[in-house]
């Protein structure tokens, strides 16, 4: 059979249902590609990070579960050798809704955004503080 | 119930449909215009949805997890192949939607004992000893087809070792990587402030040099020793983040084939047909002649789908299909095709990038470079960006040995990516 009116419109959908099949899938992968940033930010277990300064103990990156110690003395779960820093210096813990840090009595003090903190601060996922010497991020 | 609620499973079913649909036009507009009947285009399409409709079930219990793009693609490409063979060789799609089929059926055994793939980095040197009697088996019991000595005769059955030897490297490279990887990407060698690789850690490389030069020596196919040479780089280079191995590999090889360019008459008759066809038009310089008259006489839309000529194309149904596509669908088909392929590769690439552990990462990287050479290979080859190099066009060309391994290769990415997450195993 030759070319007609039924064959090019045939031809027509065929062309643009391939397009339309190949659209479909793209956004299939879109989507699936955001879904797992949502998953990353919501399962994730939060870290803190040293930006600047050394930790003893090598890993600069430590996961936030129930509460993290920071300070000069052996049981905290951040060791610092640092001066500047007391024992028990400050910490990050969590409650059912937030992070937050919070200076335990420090010499020294513990800064946000350069000010010094009187009592727990929310922590927003970024954001940076101060120990010392040492800068540390909390980050997913 | 878990599987009533997968996302995943639900949109791989939708594109699935889909797909099924696009394919069964193709084959009405093709029964319109080539006049052939009807209801032998009804059992084919029956047949390719028999297929796809039952391993999406099999994805649902086996599965759930696993990407929900691949099958689709795998139905998309080897649909659009069996409208072009049906078309292009009428009796031997029957033949053509039989092997899908058993395809199929081989998808769901690989899935049932794929599940546990870390088994099989176990059986390492029995991959490499399996997959270098498979690559060489055609040099001595072989039976030798449009100059390559690639098939194997097994009383009616003949196939392609080489498809199977593919997957078997695969998993030797991923188990052996896996385990040297560290030790293959520490050296204190420097050479004007460039990295190499300790002497001793060449040995694979050199293996593999060895190897790619025996298959284009004693098979004459310079496809095949390409695929396998850079399989090998690709999954290097993954392994250690290496570059200079990839460029040491790569002077290699084009060392081996410049010499093997002055040495062998099939080699440098492939090069000069690729420079100029017009040397030998009815002769050596036919075949890709005809293969660029179909696709300049497509345009941007085509000529209609069974309405062009490529059956002037000597093995349009196989190495030329790309060709034939070109011709009846046009830029826009041909283009949508080459789409198809790059998503199927990125997904691959994907889950290479989110599986659990280091085995399931290579394999899939692996597996997705190996894919992606044949189909890159071909469609060079058939639009001469390339020197022409006979292998086939993965789900689209006609063949039982290309469509069982391609199949294979799905199975296993599909179960490495229903593994990501689950890393407490």
């Amino acid at each position: 059979m030759a070319f007609n009116e039924l064959t090019l419109a045939l031809q027509i959908t065929l062309l643009t249902s391939l397009y339309l099949f190949l659209l479909f899938a793209v956004r299939t992968i879109s989507k699936d590609l955001s879904a797992a940033r949502g998953e990353a930010t919501a399962g994730g277990v939060p870290r803190i990070v040293v930006v600047e300064g050394d930790v003893a103990g090598g890993s600069g990156s430590i996961p936030v579960v129930g509460q993290v110690l920071i300070g000069r003395a052996p049981d905290c779960d951040i060791i610092l050798e640092d001066t500047f820093a007391s024992a028990h210096h400050a910490r990050v813990y969590s409650d059912d809704s937030a992070y937050w840090l919070e200076d335990l009595g420090s010499t020294n003090g513990t800064a946000v955004k350069g000010k010094r903190i009187e009592e727990p601060v929310r922590l927003p996922r970024g954001s940076r503080f101060k120990i010392g010497q040492t800068v540390f991020q909390f980050m997913d | 119930m878990r599987f009533m609620k997968s996302r995943y499973r639900n949109r791989e079913l939708l594109l699935l449909i889909f797909a099924l649909i696009i394919i069964s036009l193709g084959f009405y507009l093709s029964a319109q215009t080539t006049a052939q009947p009807i209801d032998t285009a009804l059992k084919l399409a029956g047949l390719l949805a028999t297929a796809f409709i039952g391993l999406h079930i099999a994805n649902r219990i086996l599965i759930t997890d696993a990407d929900p793009l691949l099958l689709s693609l795998t139905a998309f490409t080897s649909g659009i192949g069996l409208v072009m063979i049906w078309r292009l060789k009428p009796n031997l799609a029957s033949a053509q939607s039989t092997w899908i089929l058993v395809g199929a059926v081989t998808i769901l055994i690989a899935l049932v004992l794929a599940r546990n793939y870390r088994k099989l980095k176990e059986y390492k040197y029995t991959w490499a000893i399996a997959g270098i009697i498979l690559l060489f088996a055609p040099i001595f019991l072989g039976t030798e087809r449009g100059g390559a000595r690639l098939w194997l005769d097994l009383g009616p059955i003949s196939f392609q070792p080489a498809e199977i030897a593919k997957i078997c490297f695969v998993f030797f490279l991923a188990a052996y990587l896996e385990e040297k990887r560290e030790l293959l990407s520490i050296s204190t060698k420097r050479a004007f402030g460039l990295w190499l690789p300790e002497p001793k850690h060449l040995g694979p490389l050199a293996v593999m040099w060895l190897i790619s030069l025996i298959i284009l020596v004693l098979e004459r196919d310079l496809g095949t020793s390409l695929l396998f040479f850079g399989l090998f780089l690709a999954m290097i280079y993954v392994a250690t983040g290496r570059a200079m191995y990839v460029s040491l590999g790569i002077s290699l090889f084009i060392a081996g084939a410049v010499a093997c360019y002055f040495v062998f008459s099939h080699v440098q008759t492939r090069f000069d047909i690729w420079l100029d066809p017009w040397i030998d038009p009815a002769g050596r310089g036919y075949q890709l002649i005809q293969a660029i008259f179909a696709i300049g006489s497509g345009g941007l839309t085509g000529t209609g789908l069974g309405l062009g000529h490529p059956t002037l194309i000597p093995a349009v149904q196989t190495d030329f299909i790309f060709a034939a596509v070109a011709e009846e669908l046009g830029l826009l088909g041909g283009v949508a095709v080459i789409l198809a392929y790059l998503l199927f590769i990125s997904r691959g690439l994907r889950i290479a990038l989110s599986a659990s552990d280091d085995f399931g990462r290579l394999v899939a990287t692996g597996l997705t470079s190996v894919f992606a050479l044949q189909a890159f290979v071909i469609l060079g080859g058939t639009t001469r960006l390339i020197p022409l190099t006979g292998v086939t066009l993965p789900y689209m060309s006609y063949g039982g040995s290309s469509i069982l391994m391609n199949f294979i290769l799905l199975a296993l990415l599909l179960a490495i990516s229903a593994k990501r997450g689950d890393s407490l195993e």
